[in-house]
């Protein structure tokens, strides 16, 4: 191989010093588009509290494969389901994900020590830099957890007597009488603690959570809960809908605007009679969701057009001065004498 | 694309002016890119990823930051390298190259800029997919130019038309299973099983041709005898470390190549470790046979099967086009043909 030349070992510092500055700095240029999930553009209300609504039949849902979680303790080796079919609808103000899955068992209690609930989840990564698996502190991921057995306490409460209905009925004593006494339910402690898995009532079915690594999964306040969510089993099928404001300022939420570059994200979905819960789920990888900036018409395409050209004028351009110009060599080992390439 | 390659070859005669500008760039930069995908792979795409399973506490996490960031710089650098090779081998295709390269450089010249404009505008299911199916047209012509080539050997050119279409395929798998190319349930074509086929087609493509490419390589070299005897040991302990780690560890393996080059399991992890074994230690050979042939591959090889980075397509699609070029650039060394050629006014063929 010939040696590259001073000027050439130049050009190929400065490519590097370029990389690394790039880094640094934050800027991206590469894209990693993947599978693409576009979030459709709706007039007037999203149907977020019907996932069989008409609207959604007219969106063609992105088939994305899962796996399973090899990574950490509970693992799921292989997938319990083979994919899960996704569709995304936005309005000026507002986003609805619909996951879609084939599960034949209803999953809704986990109140007996061996049962666990369905559930899934989207995944955003917030800025650059993140893991899919549960993050990392240069880069963090807002997850929205709909779980099953919540969407059934918001119509009603489910606990402990309704899976033991003789079992007896503690009686706390002493009561505490005081001013700042909680009550009966003072000896719930983790509702007094304002553990959300313990509260009485459930704002959402859909948790709203962070996390930067494994362990550091977190529920935002209460005040941060603000992922709507809807579903129905149907014959075997389970449609789940989690919706929420584009963007609301929190740093805790990723923010999602039409017209920016597209959002990073996963899916996760647990099948609660073949015990999932946990990591004991089936993943996808990261995808891309896309919120064009309404409405999409061919002006609206100008970058690409104004690259393309720019592209083709550009290439036409090298190619001109290079037909000007002493061939460029190509640096190979040069042929043998004898004539015999390639040596 | 053509209607540029076209203008440009209606320019008519030029001049050439002999001077020392006639220096050796494309091989340079080929093999930058191949170092430069390679340092992706390692640093990017493999020991950034093993960072998960290690503790998040300090001081792995700084020192994780510190991985992600040099993991950072390395993704960057794989397109820069990307677009010098692509504008010395647009300025080498304005002099020597045929209408088809030209077409060709001129087609992965918007590829770039498209995966550059990705990165700033939210696309449309038509420009995703009119994106995928110019870079998998752009595989395959460049590939088969490639496996046209009758100075390689028969494995080799079956290996990089083999690469090829498991670059194409990935795009078409790309373009199909998630573009929302066609929108509308009811009263569309139904193209839901697109995307995983041509995914696993692309997969069993990737392997069969780095292995065969490899293959190639270690038939070379066994004829030359004991030249490169140390890389058929480091592909045999390659191979076998891969086939062990796959059996012991299916899972934790998966998960790695699935991140890594883009195999998600559906080719078995003995053949995996077959074609890896067989690059490895053939693609140094094939090297002292057809340097562009080797350097090529590694670099479609390197850039893994799939992965969505708008870099490593690039690469793809450049590394096919390098094992294109094939022979050494007679040209550079033959300054009498050139003077020639400018005395009867005709560009350099």
């Amino acid at each position: 191989m010939t040696r590259a030349t001073r000027p050439l070992r130049l050009v190929g510092l400065g490519a590097v010093g370029l990389a690394a500055l790039l880094s640094l700095a934050g800027v991206p240029i590469t894209s990693a588009q993947g599978q693409t999930i576009f979030a459709h553009r709706v007039d007037g209300a999203l149907p977020v509290d019907s996932p069989y609504d008409p609207v959604w039949q007219d969106v063609r849902p992105v088939v994305v494969v899962l796996s399973g979680q090899p990574v950490v303790p509970p693992m799921r080796l292989e997938p319990a389901f083979p994919s899960v079919r996704v569709r995304a609808l936005a309005n000026g103000d507002r986003i609805a994900i619909l996951l879609e899955w084939d599960d034949p068992t209803r999953d809704e209690s986990v109140l007996a020590v061996e049962s666990f609930a369905d559930a899934a989840a989207v995944q955003l990564a917030l800025g650059d830099g993140t893991s899919i698996c549960m993050g990392q502190q240069a880069g963090g991921l807002n997850i929205w957890h709909w779980k099953a057995d919540w969407a059934v306490d918001l119509a009603q409460r489910q606990d402990v007597e309704d899976v033991h209905p003789g079992m007896p009925d503690d009686v706390h004593a002493p009561v505490d009488d005081s001013d700042d006494a909680l009550g009966p339910d003072g000896f719930l402690t983790g509702d007094a603690a304002g553990n959300p898995r313990s509260a009485a009532i459930r704002p959402s079915s859909v948790e709203d959570l962070n996390a930067v690594g494994f362990g550091s999964l977190t529920p935002q306040t209460p005040a941060g809960q603000n992922v709507h969510g809807a579903s129905e089993h149907r014959d075997g099928v389970w449609r789940v809908v989690m919706s929420r404001a584009l963007s609301d300022g929190d740093p805790n939420d990723a923010t999602l605007r039409p017209g920016d570059a597209a959002a990073v994200i996963a899916f996760a979905v647990w099948d609660g009679s073949r015990g999932d819960r946990d990591g004991q789920k089936s993943v996808s990888s990261w995808l891309a969701l896309s919120l064009a900036r309404p409405p999409i018409g061919f002006i609206d395409m100008w970058p690409y057009f104004f690259l393309l050209v720019m592209a083709l004028g550009l290439s036409g351009f090298i190619l001109w001065i290079g037909a000007r110009q002493p061939d460029i060599g190509l640096g190979w080992p040069h042929g043998r004498p004898g004539g015999r390439p390639g040596r | 694309m053509a209607a540029v390659a076209r203008a440009v070859e209606r320019t008519g005669p030029v001049p050439v002016r002999i001077g020392p500008a006639r220096q050796a760039v494309i091989g340079p930069l080929a093999m930058w890119l191949l170092a430069a995908v390679g340092l992706d792979l390692v640093v990017t795409r493999f020991v950034v990823r093993l960072a998960i399973f290690v503790p998040k506490g300090e001081p792995f996490a700084t020192a994780g930051t510190v991985l992600g960031r040099i993991g950072a710089a390395a993704d960057a650098l794989v397109p820069i390298m990307a677009i010098l090779l692509l504008g010395a081998l647009l300025a080498r295709a304005g002099r020597t190259g045929g209408r088809l390269d030209r077409a060709i450089l001129v087609a992965i010249a918007v590829v770039a800029v498209g995966g550059l404009a990705l990165v700033v505008h939210p696309p449309t299911p038509d420009v995703i997919a009119a994106l995928d199916l110019l870079a998998g047209s752009v595989a395959l012509f460049a590939g088969a130019r490639a496996a046209r080539d009758a100075r390689l050997p028969l494995p080799a050119r079956l290996g990089l038309a083999w690469l090829a279409i498991s670059v194409g395929a990935s795009a078409v798998a790309s373009a199909g299973g998630g573009s929302g190319l066609v929108q509308g349930a009811d009263d569309h074509l139904s193209i839901e099983g697109i995307g995983p086929a041509f995914g696993a087609i692309g997969q069993v493509a990737f392997v069969v041709g780095g292995g065969l490419v490899g293959l190639a390589g270690v038939l070379a070299g066994a004829q030359r005898g004991a030249r490169r005897r140390h890389w058929v040991a480091a592909g045999l302990v390659a191979g076998t470390v891969v086939a062990v780690v796959g059996t012991l560890a299916p899972a934790t393996w998966a998960a790695l190549t699935t991140w890594s080059i883009g195999l998600t399991g559906i080719v078995p992890t003995v053949a995996v470790a077959l074609a890896a074994g067989l690059a490895i230690a053939g693609l140094p050979a094939l090297h002292e046979r057809s340097a562009s042939a080797a350097i090529g591959a590694g670099i479609v090889l390197l850039a893994g099967h799939g992965l969505a980075a708008s870099g490593l397509v690039l690469a793809s699609l450049l590394g096919l086009v390098v094992a294109g070029i094939g022979d050494p650039d007679r040209a550079a060394h033959e300054p009498r043909r050139a003077t020639v050629a400018a005395l009867e006014g005709s560009p350099v063929r």
